[in-house]
């Protein structure tokens, strides 16, 4: 006898839960650059995957928001590549 | 003053004068102008004579030439209407005839006699009779001289008294129409000058008159075409009426066949009801349903069918037999008629419900299952094993799912070129490039992907390849 266990198919990507506003009323008053919630940790929280790989589960699964950050070289760690997820706020 | 008002020829057609007319009336009206009723009166009378009813004059001038007694009556009459003398004023024949001071376009030759004119309605007659018309007038320098809100009406005399009076004197302008055939006609036209505000209008005869011919000829042309058109749709009606006679009349054939249908089926379905609440006799239910045979069935059909119901008659053997067989012979031509399928007691007996809903209560229970072979869906699963209805959810599950090996595998595949073996196939933020974009996805959807396609095992082969690949 085959014994298949089926996980449920993930729906919609959402990324909703990240952004700063709980409460959206009005795209358009959407800044340009969406603030992510305070101390976000990765693989915990969120994940930061590439271009290709994000058209792809976009495609698929679709998605709600788009939230692009850069990366950035740490000056105080040897010029170490990191993710800025807060742009704009000064490193402490 | 008068004299230096010329006639160049320029001449404003009517609808343009009427505007300029209306703008001159609201100028007049913004002018606080000190005039007495009397004035105000005579002038609003003057204007209406001469159906000038936009404008309100402080003067009036009267330049009356050539004709003295004309003028003088003329003038007479308007005194004789109230209008004061100092506003009246009869310019000399010199004045008129001053030399290279342009052309007369419209000039007339009155024929009105000097008479005892005493009434309003002799002066609007006489102003009728000698055609007034308003006009273009253009004016020199000296026009700014004049003072506004002057009506000067100019009656001239003919073109030729005009220019042998000019000759005389040598020094007579040249008709504006001299070169033209039909001057002489022309000629009998009057022509009204008046300068208002320190504008001049003038429209000679010759305007007016083609214009009103244009304005005949274009109602003529109307009138032609309309007649075409009428004719053209007459023609139309006509040909249709030639081509669809049929289509319409059997469209009204089928609508007043319709209709009488309609009203039959109404009067015999009251009748029948009627007749079942009054517990009529069988005689009559028999009535009507010849009556609905008759209605429904065709004459050779309904004859066939009386033919054999007197056989019937005739026959004592087949007499006995019931109404349900009549109907089974109606069954085999056309649908039952509403009288012939609703007999009396099947309408209103209830007991007849009572047994119908005995008979469904026997036919849904259980004990019944046996003789009726009703599918049951609900009882089938039941009764399968847990083997097979886990066979069937897996099968069920191949139909909905999509094909997450397929995923997997191209997510696995970017990911190792990406990071090659430092990503180890896992995302990671501090990969990649400066100043690359990195794409931010809730961890929470990640993991559940991840299980769905299962994307920690390393063998390919495994159930899920089974189920979703094939």
């Amino acid at each position: 006898m085959i014994n298949v266990e089926a996980y449920p198919r993930p729906g919609r990507l959402i990324n909703r839960g990240l952004i700063k506003y709980d409460v959206i009323d009005d795209l358009d008053l959407l800044p340009g650059t969406l603030e992510l919630k305070d101390h976000l940790l990765e693989h915990h929280d969120y994940e930061a995957v590439s271009r290709k790989v994000f058209d792809l589960l976009c495609k698929w699964y679709g998605c709600d928001f788009e939230i692009a950050r850069c990366l950035k070289a740490d000056p105080f760690r040897n010029n170490r590549l990191y993710l800025d997820l807060y742009p704009g706020t000064d490193l402490v | 003053m008068k004299g230096n008002k010329l006639n160049t020829g320029k001449n404003h057609s009517l609808p343009h004068f009427t505007k300029e007319m209306g703008a001159l009336k609201d100028l007049n009206k913004t002018k606080d102008l000190n005039i007495s009723k009397e004035e105000q009166d005579s002038a609003d009378l003057l204007s209406k004579i001469c159906n000038f009813n936009s404008l309100v004059g402080k003067g009036i001038l009267l330049c009356l030439q050539k004709q003295a007694s004309l003028a003088q009556t003329l003038f007479d009459v308007l005194q004789e209407c109230g209008i004061p003398k100092d506003k009246l004023r009869m310019s000399g024949q010199d004045k008129f005839l001053r030399p290279n001071k342009g052309s007369f376009s419209g000039v007339v030759s009155p024929r009105h006699e000097s008479g005892n004119l005493s009434s309003l309605a002799k002066l609007q007659g006489f102003i009728d009779e000698m055609g007034l018309l308003l006009g273009n007038f253009s004016h020199e320098k000296e026009e700014k001289k004049i003072k506004p809100l002057e009506i000067e009406i100019s009656l001239l005399a003919s073109p030729s008294e005009h220019l042998n009076k000019s000759k005389d004197s040598q020094r007579s302008p040249k008709p504006s129409f001299s070169n033209r055939s039909n001057d002489v006609k022309r000629s009998s036209m009057p022509l009204v000058n008046i300068s208002s505000a320190g504008e001049n209008y003038s429209m000679t005869t010759r305007r007016k008159a083609e214009s009103s011919l244009n304005f005949v000829n274009d109602q003529r042309v109307l009138t032609e075409n309309m007649q075409i058109i009428n004719s053209n749709r007459a023609i139309q009606s006509q040909t249709q009426n030639k081509i669809l006679p049929k289509k319409t009349q059997v469209k009204s054939e089928i609508k007043t066949k319709s209709q009488a249908l309609k009203l039959n089926l109404k009067n015999i379905t009251s009748q029948t009801f009627a007749e079942s609440k009054s517990k009529a006799t069988s005689a009559k239910v028999v009535n009507n349903n010849k009556e609905a045979t008759d209605f429904f069935y065709p004459p050779h059909i309904i004859k066939e069918l009386q033919q054999q119901k007197e056989k019937e008659n005739n026959n004592p053997l087949k007499s006995m037999r019931s109404t349900a067989r009549d109907y089974s012979s109606f069954d085999m031509i056309s649908p039952k008629p509403v009288t012939s399928t609703i007999p009396k007691k099947e309408l209103f007996d209830e007991s007849v419900l009572e047994h119908q809903d005995e008979r469904d209560d026997s036919l849904n229970s259980s004990e019944n299952l046996v003789s009726t072979p009703a599918i049951d869906t609900d009882r089938m699963f039941r009764t399968l094993d847990a083997h097979e209805n886990s066979l069937l959810q897996s099968l069920n599950n191949l139909k909905t799912s999509t094909i997450p090996l397929k995923e997997k595998r191209t997510l696995k595949r970017l990911l190792q070129e990406e990071y090659g073996a430092k990503g180890n196939e896992f995302p990671r933020s501090d990969l990649g490039q400066l100043y690359e974009k990195k794409y931010i996805i809730s961890a929470k959807w990640w993991r559940s992907w991840k299980e769905y396609v299962n994307f920690d095992s390393l063998d390919d082969s495994t159930s899920i390849f089974l189920i979703s690949e094939y």
